[in-house]
């Protein structure tokens, strides 16, 4: 078979990011400033070597236009501002590969800034709810948080396939003691599954410890050619595969199954654009803003069979050192929620063999996904992902 | 505790008028498509399995089963002060499975849920203008 034409074409090049934090004391364009200054200082360019600009919010951050401006840039052949959390993280920076690989603009910036702790918080404060469009047959009846939706995905695959509480908390255990080695992390205490069960209850089966954190902070990121990068002064990570996928909302034509994600039918794609299989796999930041959405991804993303997602993630296999090393940096669990965007700082720092303490050994292929699209009652269906590799 | 925050009532648009009309007046509305006959939920303009435009508005058994369903324990908005821990749910309906609806449970606790049971419609009202579709175990 032909090797796709995006195939390791473009590569990520800098990388640049804020502190992670409950309460940044600054606006999300401070932000986006900071981490894009630091991407383009990373990559060895100027702001005048940027001709696109790419990012994505919630109606939470700053437009790509006024970060470009405010950033100095005069003049941008590409421009993206996609609409969506997970759902759009990474197709971003697909996106951008496909901007640079086409030829529209040659080193593009992408970039994630929230305040999605000390500002609008996903768990339903720092604005009304929506009771327009689909959400007025949900919201009036207090379905407002994603943990909602994803709580009954949960549910449904507990009752079908006998994943387990101890398993949804094995996910939780693993991540944080990756972040315990993590400075940049917000949660760095090493827990127990008895802390796990002992954690308030928040969306039944989900306790809190089930649930990501809510962070303030940016990473932004500079995406340009394979043959430009050789000559940029960081290693270059190329972009072998991007991938999008479907989902099922509830209210989709073909029936809507929660212990099934958009993966399903991303995986195929991605891994095949890419040219490689699972087990190439070296290290996963798999899109975690939810115990639940690990084991699922894991399932449908092919590192084991249907149903085998929970016996999966409780059998050492995600820890450092396991066979699917996962989340090294800690996640949306307990490193910090940009949204997608720090799992694709994770998997850079791997590839560049920077990752200090927590570091995989040889690593060269990575996999970062973003919202397993679907895996819950009313969620946003797409999801995407990126294989990368040094 | 009581609370004088209200709760988010519904924006009905001209797709869900008809569904919201119909709550109030106790009956449960759904679009059945004029060429396929089939079942649609939630309101829209053309049928998503032959691409035939309009609705026809039909009353359906309000039955239907119980898919899954979570329990919020924590609160997200102030005009649910009183009811936390609250069930929200969503049921299948018996005309077609593929028209799935949240609610919150009625006259029932979260302990007697099991997916796949029976459920029914419970209209109540939410204000002057809204009444909601609730769920209860059907009792037969």
């Amino acid at each position: 078979m032909p090797s796709h034409p995006l195939r390791d074409r473009t590569a990520i090049v800098g990388v640049g990011y804020t502190e992670f934090s409950k309460n940044s004391g600054k606006t999300t364009l401070g932000l986006a400033l900071e981490a894009c200054y630091k991407a383009i200082g990373d990559a060895g360019l100027e702001v005048t070597d940027i001709d696109g600009v790419a990012t994505y919010a919630v109606g939470d951050s700053t437009l790509s236009y006024v970060v470009a401006d405010a950033l100095g840039i005069e003049d941008t052949a590409y421009f993206l501002d996609h609409l969506g959390g997970g759902s759009a993280s990474q197709s971003t920076i697909a996106a951008a590969a496909m901007a640079v690989h086409s030829g529209v603009a040659t080193n593009v910036l992408c970039y994630r800034a929230l305040n999605s702790r000390s500002g609008f918080r996903m768990g339903g404060t720092g604005r009304e709810p929506r009771t327009a469009g689909d959400a007025q047959y949900q919201s009036p009846y207090g379905h407002l948080a994603p943990g909602q939706a994803v709580a009954m995905g949960a549910r449904m695959h507990m009752e079908r396939y006998g994943t387990t509480k101890d398993q949804l908390g094995a996910v939780a255990v693993t991540f944080r003691q990756h972040a315990s080695m993590n400075e940049r992390a917000l949660m760095r205490t090493p827990i127990t599954l008895d802390d796990y069960h002992a954690s308030r209850m928040i969306s039944d089966p989900l306790r809190l410890l089930d649930f990501c954190l809510e962070s303030d902070g940016a990473c932004a990121f500079i995406v340009t050619s394979a043959e430009r990068a050789r000559d940029l002064p960081q290693p270059p990570v190329y972009l072998s595969g991007v991938g999008y996928g479907p989902g099922r909302t509830l209210y989709s034509k073909a029936w809507m199954d929660p212990t099934e994600s958009g993966a399903r039918f991303m995986a195929p794609r991605l891994f095949g654009m890419a040219g490689v299989t699972p087990a190439d796999i070296d290290v996963a930041c798999i899109y975690d803003a939810f115990t639940y959405m690990v084991v699922v991804q894991m399932e449908d993303l092919g590192f084991c069979s249907k149903g085998e997602g929970g016996p999966f993630v409780a059998s050492g296999a995600l820890a450092l050192g396991g066979s699917l090393p996962t989340n090294p940096h800690g996640g949306h669990l307990s490193e910090a929620y940009i949204h997608g965007y720090n799992h694709v700082l994770a998997a850079v720092e791997q590839l560049r063999g920077r990752a200090g303490p927590r570091q995989v050994e040889g690593a060269e292929v990575a996999l970062v996904t973003g919202a397993p699209g679907g895996a819950g009652i009313a969620l946003p269906p797409q999801c995407n992902g990126l294989v990368l590799r040094r | 505790m009581a609370t004088n925050v209200s709760r988010p009532l519904p924006l009905p648009d001209i797709d869900s008028r008809p569904f919201w009309q119909g709550a109030k007046d106790g009956k449960l509305l759904i679009q059945r498509c004029p060429s396929c006959r089939s079942f649609r939920w939630p309101p829209r303009d053309f049928c998503n399995v032959c691409y035939t435009p309009g609705g026809d508005w039909t009353q359906v058994s309000g039955q239907g089963v119980l898919l899954s369903w979570t329990v919020q324990h924590h609160l997200l908005h102030p005009g649910f002060a009183d009811e936390v821990p609250y069930v929200v749910l969503a049921v299948a309906l018996d005309e077609d499975r593929r028209c799935q609806l949240l609610g919150n449970l009625r006259r029932a606790t979260a302990e007697e849920l099991q997916a796949g049971m029976a459920m029914e419609a419970v209209f109540e009202e939410a204000s002057p203008e809204i009444t909601l579709v609730h769920w209860r175990p059907r009792r037969d």
